[in-house]
C-alpha cells in the first residue's frame, strides 16, 4: 500500500492535500528498483496548473513507454506547504513513489512562462539540489529545461545542467541512451554533459563562454571547446501522426484547470503575427490527420471519463480537416453529454453552428483577438484580421442570438499612437452599433461588449526582438486613453473594460530578452522570498526592482531601448530554423506597415522549409499559393 | 436501474475529499462505459447519492453510494466493468441492485438509512489499561462531551451514541460490549478489516450512532474516552478506519449490503 510522504498532520493542515498524494487515474505504476533511470518531471507551478499542461502528459507517457526508465512527477508546493516544508526541513518528493527528488537521475523542469523563475528556485531548494549546476555533485539529479521559454534560456541559464531546444518527442531516446552508457562506463556528470552537448538541440550552458562590450551588450557567444556545437538547432517532429501521443492521459481527482481531454490538432501557426512567439517558433505548420485524431480522441474519451474535449491549436479555422472532426465530434459524443471546445475559431457561419450546437447562447460569448483597434497598428503586427470582419462576424453572432462580445487586445504596440489606442474604444462602439441597428423587437435587451486589454511584450524570435518595449508609463497613459474614450463613446453603457497589471509585464520583458546577467537577479529576488510570481497576490515588484538597482540592471537596457541591427542577442546561438535575417526584414516591414501574406498564401522564406515537412510541403499551384489553403486571410479571432 | 455500491478507500486516497471522490466515480462510470442516468434540467447532472461522508484521513472498507443506470446491466457485469475502471486505492467491494420503485416512507436511499457506524480506531501507542478504561465507561450511563455544530456547542450523552466495543489484536477479538442490537459477526467484522491499516495490529472496534439526526463522530468517540481515562491530548499517530455503514432493518441495525430490499 502507498503511503503519503507527508505526515498526516501536515497533510490535514493544508489546503487540498490531494495535490500532493498522486494515485489518479492512469498513473504509471512501476518497482523502481528494477529500472534503470528514475525521470522526475517537472512543472513549476501549483498541480492544477501543472496537471492541465499537455506537454507533460506526452512526456510522462513517452518515457514511461520505455522499459528501463520510471517517469514520475512534481510540481511547486502551494505556499502553504512551501511554508511547513521549510519550517521543518521536509524534502520535496515525486507524487507517483513518494520518493525525495534527490534520488532521481532526472528533474527534468518545463519552462512555460517566464514568470516561473523563482519556482524554478523553489523546486531545486526544496529537493536540495544546489541552486547552480557549478555547485552539483555526482549525487544530484540531472537538471533538464525545455518548453518555449528555453528559446531563451540565458537568465535560467546557471540554474541547468543543460536545456532541451526543440518538440520532447524527438530525442530523450538518445539522451537517456547516451546516460546509461556513460553510467556503465564509470563516466562522471561532466562526461555524460559534454556527451549531451553533441545531440542536436540540446543545450549545456556550462561549455560556452559570454563576454560583453562595455555598453553591456553582448561581444561573444562561444564554446569552451571545439567540439561543441557553435548554434544549437531546434529539434521538430516532422510527421505528427505517426509519434506518441497519451491514450490514457492522467485523471486529476481534484478539479485542475483543463479538466478534460485535449486533442492537439496541429502544431505551429500560418500566420506569421510579428508579436507572436510561438508562431516563430514551431514552424512549420504541421497537421495531425483526422483519421488519427478521431482514433485517438476516441481512446481518450474511454481512457479517462472526461465529460469534455478540447482542440488545440494556435489557429484551429488553418486546420483543413476542421469541419470534418468538428461534426464526427459533435455527432458521436453529443449524446454521451460530452462536451465539445472549441478556442481559437475564426468567428463565421460554420463556427457559429459548430458553437449553437455545443454552447448556450444565451450564456456564452462571442471573442474577437483583434489585438489593435486600428486597421494600421493591425498591419503594424501582421494581424490579417479587418474592421469589416469582425463587424460581419459580430453581426452574424447577433442574428444568432448571442449578446455578449469579449475584444482581446495588445496595448503598447510598436508605433502605437493615441489615435490608435481610441482606436480600441471606436471599435467596440462600432460593435454595439451592429447590434443596435437590430430592430428592437428582433434583439435581446442590451449587449454587451467586454474589452480588455494586456501589454506587449516583444520576444525573443520575433519581428519585433529588435523594437522597444513600452515603459510602465507609456503604457498607463494608453489605458487611460482607452478607458477615457471609451466612457466617450455613445454606447459606453454596453461596454465594459479590464486591464492588465503592468508591473508584472515590465519584469516578463526584462527576462524575456534576457542574459545571464539576471541569474543572479533571480537568485536574490528568490533568496529575499519571492516565489509564484505568476500570481499577482504573490507577486513583489518592490523587491524585483530593489534589486536590480542593487544590481546597476536598468530596465531600459533590457525593455526600453530598440536594439540596432547588427547586436548580437543572448538566444543568436540557437537556430529554430526561421532566420534572423527573415526576422529583421519583417521588422522593417512593420515599420513601413506593409502586411506579409500568410504561409498558405505565398511562403516568405522564413527559413522553416529546412524543416521539409508541414505546410513547407504542400503542393502549391503556379502562383505559389498552397493547395490547401481556404482563401482565408483571416486566421484567428478568438 | 438502481443499483448500490460498496466499496473501500485506502493508501494515499484516504486525503480526497467527498466531492473530489463523486467526480471521480462519475468519471469511472464514462470509463466502465455503464451510462448513468442524469437528472432533467438545462444542466443535466448524474444522479449519484452518496450515504455519508468519510473524514480525510480515514481508510474505510464499507463506503456505499446509490446511482441510477439508464438500463439494464447484470450485477456481475457492472461490478466488472466499473471494477476495472477504478484507480489502485478506491476499490469495488459489492454491487446490488436496488428495487426501482420504493415508497419514500421505506427510506432505502442515501443518508436518511444510516442509523450506525464501525470503526477500528489505532493508536501508534495504546494506553496499557485502555480495556478496564472502556469497561468502565460502558457501565456508566451517561458521559456528557460538548459537540461543536454548525449552530454553535451543544451537549451530547457519548455514552448513549456507543453501541458496541471490541479491542482486536492482531486477529484476536475481546468483547468488552454488545448492545446486541446489531447484525454483524466476527467474521464480517473481520472481513471489514482488510483495508486497514494498523498499528501493531491493534485497534478499538466501535460501532458508534450515526445519520443524520445523531451523529458521533470517531474522532469524538475517541476525544471523550482519552478525556474520561485521563489520558490527556492524543500525542501519537492515530489510524482510524470505517468498517461499515448500518441501518434500521426489522428492528436491527444491519449493514447496508445486507438489507433485503
Amino acid at each position: 500500500m502507498r503511503s503519503p510522504f507527508l505526515s498526516d498532520d501536515i497533510l490535514l493542515a493544508i489546503e487540498k492535500p490531494a495535490r500532493y498524494i498522486g494515485g489518479e487515474v492512469n498513473m504509471v505504476v512501476k518497482d523502481p528498483d528494477k529500472c534503470d533511470i528514475r525521470f522526475c518531471m517537472c512543472f513549476p507551478d501549483v498541480y492544477e496548473v501543472g496537471m492541465s499542461h499537455l506537454g507533460i502528459q506526452i512526456l510522462y507517457d513517452m518515457f514511461n513507454r520505455r522499459q528501463d526508465t520510471y517517469c514520475e512527477r512534481v510540481y511547486s508546493p502551494w505556499v502553504d506547504l512551501d511554508k511547513i516544508m521549510r519550517e521543518k526541513h521536509i524534502p520535496l518528493f515525486s507524487l507517483e513513489t513518494q520518493t525525495p527528488i534527490i534520488k532521481f537521475d532526472f528533474l527534468g523542469i518545463t519552462l512555460q512562462y517566464e514568470m516561473c523563475y523563482t519556482n524554478i528556485l523553489q523546486v531545486l531548494d526544496l529537493s536540495g539540489i544546489p541552486l547552480r549546476a557549478k555547485d552539483r555533485t555526482e549525487e544530484d539529479p540531472i537538471v533538464i529545461g525545455g518548453g518555449p521559454c528555453s528559446y531563451n534560456p540565458e537568465p535560467i541559464a546557471e540554474f541547468f545542467d543543460f536545456f532541451y531546444i526543440g518538440e520532447g518527442e524527438t530525442s530523450y531516446d538518445e539522451i537517456l541512451d547516451t546516460y546509461k552508457a556513460n553510467k556503465k562506463a564509470g563516466g562522471t556528470r561532466a562526461d555524460f554533459l559534454r556527451q549531451v552537448s553533441h545531440i542536436e538541440g540540446m543545450y549545456v550552458p556550462s561549455l560556452y563562454e559570454v563576454t560583453y562590450h562595455e555598453d553591456g551588450t553582448l561581444a561573444s557567444f562561444l564554446p569552451k571547446y571545439p567540439d561543441v556545437p557553435k548554434t544549437v538547432k531546434k529539434k521538430v517532429v516532422t510527421d505528427l501522426s505517426n509519434t506518441v501521443y497519451p491514450e490514457k492521459p492522467l485523471v486529476p481527482f481534484i478539479q485542475v484547470i483543463q479538466d478534460r481531454v485535449t486533442l492537439e490538432i496541429q502544431r505551429g501557426c500560418i500566420r506569421g503575427c510579428r508579436f507572436c512567439q510561438a508562431g516563430m517558433l514551431y514552424r512549420p505548420i504541421r497537421e495531425r490527420n483526422v483519421d488519427w485524431l478521431k482514433d485517438v480522441a476516441q481512446k481518450m474519451l474511454d481512457s479517462t471519463g472526461h465529460e469534455e474535449i478540447t482542440l488545440s491549436s494556435l489557429s484551429s479555422s488553418d486546420y483543413s480537416c476542421l469541419k470534418d472532426l468538428v461534426y464526427h465530434l459533435i455527432d458521436n459524443y453529443k449524446d454521451q453529454y460530452i462536451n465539445v471546445a472549441l478556442p481559437s475559431l475564426r468567428i463565421d457561419a460554420f463556427s457559429l453552428d459548430v458553437m449553437k450546437k455545443v454552447q448556450d447562447v444565451n450564456k456564452s460569448s462571442i471573442t474577437f483577438a483583434p489585438e489593435a483597434g486600428t486597421q494600421r497598428m493591425r498591419n503594424v503586427i501582421n494581424k490579417g484580421l479587418t474592421t469589416e470582419d469582425i463587424l460581419g462576424g459580430a453581426g452574424k453572432a447577433f442574428e444568432g442570438g448571442w449578446t455578449k462580445v469579449k475584444l482581446y487586445f495588445m496595448l503598447g504596440l510598436p508605433t502605437e499612437t493615441d489615435a490608435d489606442a481610441r482606436g480600441i474604444a471606436e471599435l467596440a462602439e462600432q460593435i454595439t452599433e451592429v447590434y443596435y441597428r437590430i430592430p428592437k423587437e428582433q434583439r435581446k435587451g442590451k449587449v454587451s461588449v467586454n474589452v480588455s486589454t494586456s501589454y506587449f511584450i516583444p520576444k525573443p524570435f520575433t519581428p519585433f526582438q529588435w523594437a522597444g518595449m513600452a515603459t510602465k508609463e507609456e503604457f498607463l497613459s494608453h489605458q487611460r486613453i482607452v478607458q477615457s474614450s471609451i466612457r466617450e463613446q455613445l454606447n459606453n453603457r454596453s461596454i465594459s473594460y479590464q486591464w492588465h497589471d503592468s508591473d508584472t509585464s515590465v519584469m516578463e520583458g526584462i527576462f524575456a530578452r534576457g542574459d545571464r546577467k539576471l541569474n543572479d537577479v533571480i537568485e536574490e529576488a528568490y533568496k529575499r522570498g519571492c516565489i509564484y510570481d505568476a500570481w499577482s497576490e504573490y507577486f513583489h515588484y518592490d523587491v524585483w526592482k530593489e534589486i536590480m538597482d542593487e544590481k546597476g540592471i536598468t530596465i531600459d537596457f533590457y525593455n526600453t531601448r530598440e536594439r540596432s541591427a547588427d547586436e548580437l542577442f543572448p538566444w543568436d546561438f540557437i537556430d529554430i530554423g526561421v532566420t534572423k535575417k527573415f526576422l529583421y526584414r519583417e521588422y522593417e516591414r512593420s515599420k513601413a506597415e506593409q502586411i506579409s501574406p500568410n504561409c498558405r498564401r505565398k511562403c516568405s522564406g522564413c527559413g522553416a522549409q529546412r524543416f521539409g515537412c508541414g505546410v513547407c510541403v504542400e503542393p502549391r499551384d503556379e502562383f505559389g499559393t498552397s493547395l490547401c489553403y481556404d482563401g482565408k486571410d483571416t486566421g484567428v479571432n478568438g | 436501474m438502481r443499483v448500490r455500491i460498496r466499496f473501500s478507500k485506502f493508501g494515499c486516497a484516504r486525503f480526497l475529499g467527498h466531492l473530489d471522490l463523486m467526480r471521480y466515480f462519475q468519471k469511472a462510470f464514462r470509463r466502465a462505459k455503464l451510462p448513468l442516468a442524469f437528472s432533467e434540467g438545462y444542466h443535466p447532472h448524474p444522479i449519484l447519492s452518496f450515504a455519508q461522508p468519510l473524514s480525510l484521513s480515514y481508510t474505510s472498507d464499507g463506503e456505499y453510494f446509490d446511482m441510477e443506470l439508464t438500463m439494464v446491466v447484470p450485477v456481475s457485469e457492472i461490478f466488472e466493468r466499473l471494477q476495472a475502471a477504478m484507480c489502485d486505492e478506491v476499490r469495488l467491494n459489492k454491487v446490488s441492485a436496488l428495487p426501482d420503485y420504493v415508497p419514500q416512507t421505506k427510506k432505502v436511499t442515501g443518508m436518511s438509512l444510516i442509523t450506525g457506524a464501525m470503526y477500528a480506531i489505532s493508536l501508534e501507542n495504546m494506553p496499557e489499561d485502555i480495556e478496564a478504561c472502556l469497561r468502565r465507561f460502558m457501565e456508566l450511563k451517561e458521559y456528557t462531551v460538548v459537540k461543536t455544530t454548525k449552530n454553535g456547542t451543544k451537549d451530547c450523552n457519548l455514552r448513549e451514541g456507543v453501541y458496541d466495543l471490541y479491542l482486536y489484536d492482531n486477529g484476536n477479538e475481546t468483547t468488552i460490549y454488545e448492545s446486541g442490537s446489531f447484525d454483524y459477526s466476527k467474521e464480517e467484522r473481520a472481513q471489514a478489516l482488510t483495508n486497514a491499516n494498523l498499528y501493531h495490529g491493534r485497534a478499538i472496534l466501535v460501532t458508534l450512532d450515526a445519520g443524520s439526526e445523531r451523529n458521533i463522530s470517531a474522532d469524538m468517540f475517541l476525544k471523550g474516552i482519552l478525556s474520561y481515562g485521563e489520558y490527556g491530548e492524543l500525542s501519537c499517530k492515530k489510524a482510524v478506519h470505517r468498517m461499515d455503514l448500518f441501518g434500521n432493518y426489522e428492528e436491527r441495525k444491519v449493514p447496508l449490503w445486507k438489507i433485503e430490499l
